[in-house]
Parts: C-alpha cells; structure tokens; sequence
C-alpha cells in the first residue's frame, strides 16, 4: 500500500471519528444526514475502496445507516432534522 | 432553513475576534468568533450538512477542514479540533449567542484539554512485522522441538494428543511473542509521547496484514525525529509513520 493513501485513510478516519465533543443544544452532526454517509462511502471508495476494509463501520454502524443505503438516491433536505 | 449558523472548525486559546485570513470549505471566509479566553473558528453558513454528489467533492471538504486546523496549529500554537461538518445553529437564541454560550459552559474543560495539546500535534503509526519470520522462530523454539521429538515413534492416538498440544503451545507462544513486541513498541514509544492511544482495529487493510500495532501519539515535533530513529533502528520491522494532524484523538474529554 502506498504511504499517500494511508495517510489519508488516517486522516480521514480522524476527521469523521474523533475530535472534541461540542457540549450543546442546537448542533446539527453527520448523524442527522444519511446521504452524507452514503456520499462520503462513496469518497472512500473511490481512495481506494476503503469501506471494504472497515473504515467506516463505527460511524455508519452508530449512525444506524449500514442498511439505508438506497437511501442516498433521495434528496438529503428529507434527512435534516430542523 | 436559516442563514444564522456555524460551520464549526476547531477552538483556539486566543480570546479575540479575528479574521484567520484563509479559505475554509467552499471558499468559505473563516474568522474566529471568542467568549472569554477560548475562541472558536468558524465560517458563517446555513443549518444544513456539507454534502455532495461528488465523491471527490467531499473529499475537498474533508481536506479544506483539515487545512483550517493546520493554519490554526500553525499561528496559534495548537488547536482543539472538531469532526467534519460540526454545525451550531440558532434557536430562541442567535446562533451567536450558542456558541458563546458553549464557550464560556465548557471553559473549564477546555482548558484542560488545551493545557495537554499546546504546542503538540497528532501522529498516525503504522507498524509492520514478518510474521512468517516470526512463525518460523516460534516453530524452531526447544519446547515445541521436544514435545515434536516426544511424537516420533509414538501410536497414532497419541501422536495425535502430542501434535494438538504441539499446536496449542505453538499459539501461546507465538501470540507471547506478538504481545512482547507490542509492549515494546508502546513502551519505549510512550516514553517520547505526551500521550498515546492504541488505534481501534478498524482501520485493518486488507493488504497490510501483518500489522503488527497501530498507534496515535501526541507530541512535540521536535521529538518526532526519536520516535523514527527508534523505529528505524529497531530491525525487522517496517512503520508508516502519518501526519501531523491536529490532535483529533486526544481531545475527546477534558482529563
């Protein structure tokens, strides 16, 4: 494997997965948007598919968004919880 | 859908509004928005996710984010980092007023948090072992060549019991082994380290198996240079050393 996509395969897992946790009301996160996750697979995949290699199972798994895919045809407005 | 929100980057000790005078996502200007000594930098936008059709869209985004919390490191000596599209928006009150709000609640932790990460980045640390070479051994060790010496000659039966317990030994001690190396990594690593965490396995690509441990460490650039010659001394083994990040795995609680 070349040390670029590792790079980014940490990189990314670092920005979606961790950093500090916003104690607030009001804040909207990833797991509000299901196509987000679907379009952001497809990112990965296109790295190198990356979601074959379970880089994402966390976050979908705690997003409940592993069986939603179909989901990623519709319009991401019906998923944004106002 | 409202206009009055933020796209939220990363929290700095600065305490002054300012213009960080970079592009954020989508040419977004990002600008820093303080309560108290704590500063959070933003872009202003609507209460809505970032996404795109474009896979390749989203990768930009994700690496835009990253670049506003490397200019952050850069000119403030640290950054507190959020995750990809973190948004604040506004309720009875102004989205304004919710993230100063945020700011002056959480000082405390805040400071703890900034107290461990200042003048620290995040690195990614891959390392690599020839596990077949490390079989082989396992294999030439005296108690498996005497419990494979005790098999000769014997009844099947026997044999059998002897080449089962040949196997389950091999095990204990090649994975004795595996944890020894893995502790002498993680020690000599952590003693350079501010800190250090074990990368969850969830990151296991399929064509680097034999991964031997995957670490996250805060530290000092400066000691970065130890870290490899350590790894570069210790022979037998290849590392992927990645980074710097912000210190994304270290903020997760103000301990």
């Amino acid at each position: 494997m070349e040390n670029d996509k590792i790079g980014i395969v940490e990189l990314i897992d670092r920005t979606l997965n961790k950093g500090v946790i916003l104690n607030a009301d009001l804040i909207i996160t990833v797991a509000d948007v299901p196509l987000l996750a679907a379009n952001l697979k497809l990112a990965l995949a296109s790295v190198e598919t990356m979601m074959k290699y379970g880089v994402m199972n966390d976050w979908l798994s705690a997003t409940g968004l592993e069986k939603k895919e179909e989901n990623c045809l519709i319009s991401p407005e019906l998923f944004a919880k106002k | 859908m409202s206009n009055n929100a933020f796209y939220v980057y990363g929290i700095v000790k600065f305490g002054v509004d300012l213009d960080l005078n970079e592009e954020g996502l989508t040419g977004k200007e990002v600008y820093l928005i303080s309560r108290g000594k704590f500063s959070a930098l933003v872009h202003n936008c609507i209460d809505k996710l970032y996404t795109d059709e474009s896979p390749e869209k989203i990768k930009e985004l994700i690496v835009s984010h990253n670049k506003i919390l490397d200019k952050a490191m850069a000119d403030f000596d640290g950054v507190i980092p959020l995750s990809f599209n973190t948004i604040i928006k506004k309720g009875k009150s102004s989205a304004r007023f919710n993230l100063k709000k945020w700011l002056s609640d959480d000082e405390e932790r805040l400071e703890k948090i900034w107290d461990k990460i200042k003048g620290k980045k995040e690195y990614g640390i891959r390392i690599y072992y020839d596990k077949d070479k490390l079989l082989e051994e396992t294999s030439a060790d005296r108690e498996i060549k005497k419990i494979e010496k005790n098999i000769e000659g014997k009844s099947q039966g026997l044999s059998y019991l002897l080449q089962g317990k040949a196997k389950s030994k091999k095990q204990e001690l090649f994975q004795n082994k595996v944890n020894g190396l893995k502790t002498e990594f993680y020690e000599k690593i952590k003693k350079v380290a501010e800190e250090i965490a074990i990368n969850p396995s969830r990151i296991s690509l399929e064509d680097e198996k034999d991964l031997l441990l995957g670490l996250s460490v805060l530290v000092e650039e400066k000691k970065v240079a130890q870290i490899k010659e350590f790894l570069e001394e210790k022979g037998g083994f290849s590392f992927h050393l990645a980074g710097p990040f912000a210190p994304y795995s270290f903020v997760q609680n103000g301990k």
